[in-house]
């Protein structure tokens, strides 16, 4: 990945929750490009690990149903819009 | 004359230094987004149950300054109108500078989930913005059927044209 490019997950804070330990985890993207001051970060929860007193550990990843959804639409805008200029196109070609 | 230029060196020296202190501490406060604790809010206890909220956060940012300085020649209460250059360079008293600066940004943020820890077990319920949803169906789909009716009827669209 260039430098000017990072991508990490960090742990946050444990919390402590009757028997349970929950430390959240989060995703960031940071774009800084190189000679320009500015930049653009992109900071999202990532999952949560759960640490029960017997010792055991589990990962539930945070799943952004809203952020899934609204790909899928774009992806689904992109396939309409490019299957009907393919169409017409084809169309044109007959006549 | 070369104390002057190092004067004035100096000077735009300080100015620079003073924008660049500036742009570091907005940098500074502005990669504070990129922390864990800005996804993750406070628990919120209630009861045997806690909620620990999560948000999406994008930020963006851009600044930029600029300073200058310069030597020009003093006019006389006569010659205030005119800009009149100097014949020699003695005649360059006046001296002047100035710096500038600006900058701008967003930082959007979104509920993506909430984590809730119950006597009964964790879970992970996820935040569904619907207005959001409908919003880019909505676009998604008229830019769709938009480009069907004029597949449909290429005459009219010509027209258009």
């Amino acid at each position: 990945m260039p430098e000017f490019i990072q991508s990490e997950t960090t742990p946050g804070e444990t919390i402590k929750a009757g028997d349970v330990e929950i430390t959240p985890f989060a995703k960031s993207l940071i774009i800084k490009i190189p000679g320009f001051a500015g930049g653009l970060i992109w900071n999202r929860p990532h999952s949560i690990l759960v640490q029960s007193a017997d010792g055991d550990e589990q990962i539930y990843p945070v799943v952004d149903v809203t952020r899934q959804v609204l790909w899928l639409l774009t992806g689904i805008g992109i396939v309409g819009i490019l299957s009907v200029l393919i169409f017409s196109k084809r169309k044109q070609n007959k006549r | 004359m070369a104390e002057e230029k190092n004067l004035g060196t100096q000077k735009q020296m300080f100015i620079d230094e003073s924008a660049m202190e500036m742009m570091k501490d907005t940098l500074g406060n502005f990669l504070q987004a990129g922390n864990v604790k800005t996804v993750y809010g406070e628990p919120i206890k209630e009861g045997e149950t806690l909620i620990i909220p999560s948000a999406e956060v994008f930020a963006v940012m851009a600044f930029g300054a600029g300073s200058g300085y310069g030597k020009g020649r003093q006019a006389g209460p006569e010659e205030r109108d005119t800009e009149k250059e100097a014949d020699t360079e003695e005649e360059y008293t006046g001296e002047g500078g100035g710096s500038g600066g600006g900058g701008g940004g967003r930082i959007l943020s979104r509920p993506a989930a909430v984590v809730i820890v119950s006597p009964e077990g964790v879970r992970v319920e996820p935040v569904i913005d619907i207005t959001k949803i409908a919003l880019a169906a909505l676009t998604a789909s008229g830019f769709i059927l938009g480009m069907l009716f004029r597949m449909m009827n290429p005459r009219r669209a010509l027209k258009e044209m």
